[in-house]
């Protein structure tokens, strides 16, 4: 077993070596202005065919009514909550791991977007809360372990600010990213592991899509569009952060 | 114009479908505009730097 996961960490490690031409910030730097422009030019049509088909093509819930509609919003932004906090997990491992600097701008660049999903998510579930449970907020499993969530977001983003020392703090914080990541199968099995006000997923995989086809594509194109904004906003703060360290390098700051 | 005002109301649920868009799009719009400018001023500076050294 330890043989294997030194074979494992030698092998990753030799993939990083050999592409270390491209995890170098310039080159990052520099490919992410391509890469954004694309992303923007795929994101732009599939963002005005998932609002226009989710709020006025889609047909009304036959429970819910119009009241339905908050879905479009509520369900990629917490499936970009977890989504996020997954790879921040993972820049965060091979920061530690491999001392990657460009990992470690990513994971910062990701913790601030997530924690704004992650509140979205927990916003638009309370307004949805009020008319369909009659209240705003119950203790709930899973609207209790999203709130944890966003606290460790929140916890990611306060201790890379408050320990002056850059380097203690990527790696205190990187730490607690990876211990947090316990709570993302939480937030997910919820619903399935305690008797909740909340419903079940919606869309658990792509070929069981408990919705009619006309309500889902709008769906899916919401879930779609979301996650390639976030890496839109990721690559756009990574930049800003690579240039920040320049700046400060530089003495300008 | 009826009609119109059938679409804002979503037959009651209107006061609370338009204040996530507006909460979601306002949040989202800030986080992608914030790093532009911020990236855009400090290009500024940095160029500045160099046309002063020059």
């Amino acid at each position: 077993m330890k043989f294997k996961s030194k074979i494992l960490n030698y092998t990753i490690g030799r993939l990083f070596r050999a592409s270390a031409k491209y995890l170098k910030l310039d080159y990052f730097y520099n490919t992410s202005n391509i890469i954004i422009k694309i992303l923007t030019i795929i994101v732009i049509p599939l963002i005005i065919y998932g609002l226009i088909a989710g709020l006025f093509i889609a047909p009304s819930d036959e429970i819910q009514g119009d009241g339905f509609r908050i879905i479009y919003v509520h369900v990629p932004a917490a499936f970009l909550s977890l989504f996020v906090y997954i790879n921040l997990a993972i820049f965060s491992g091979i920061y530690l791991i491999w001392r990657i600097k460009l990992f470690d701008i990513l994971a910062k660049a990701s913790a601030s977007i997530g924690a704004v999903f992650t509140f979205i998510a927990l916003v638009t579930g309370s307004i949805w809360g009020k008319p369909m449970w009659g209240t705003w907020w119950i203790w709930d499993a899973r609207l209790t372990s999203e709130l944890i969530l966003l606290f460790l977001y929140w916890g990611y983003i306060a201790i890379r600010q408050s320990i002056p020392n850059e380097k203690s703090a990527a790696k205190i914080a990187a730490f607690i990213a990876i211990l947090g990541i316990i709570n993302v199968p939480i937030v997910h099995f919820s619903v399935d592991w305690w008797f909740t006000l909340h419903q079940g997923s919606t869309i658990s995989n792509i070929t069981n899509i408990k919705i009619a086809s006309s309500m889902a594509y709008p769906l899916l194109a919401m879930i779609c569009s979301f996650v390639l904004l976030y890496f839109i906003i990721v690559l756009l703060k990574a930049k800003q952060i690579i240039l920040d360290k320049k700046l400060i390098k530089l003495n300008l700051v | 114009m009826i009609k119109y005002l059938e679409i804002i109301n979503m037959h009651g649920y209107g006061i609370y479908v338009w204040p996530c868009y507006i909460i979601s799009s306002i949040l989202i719009s800030y986080n992608i505009l914030k790093p532009i400018i911020l990236h855009k001023k400090a290009v500024k500076i940095l160029k500045s730097n160099i046309d002063k050294k020059s």
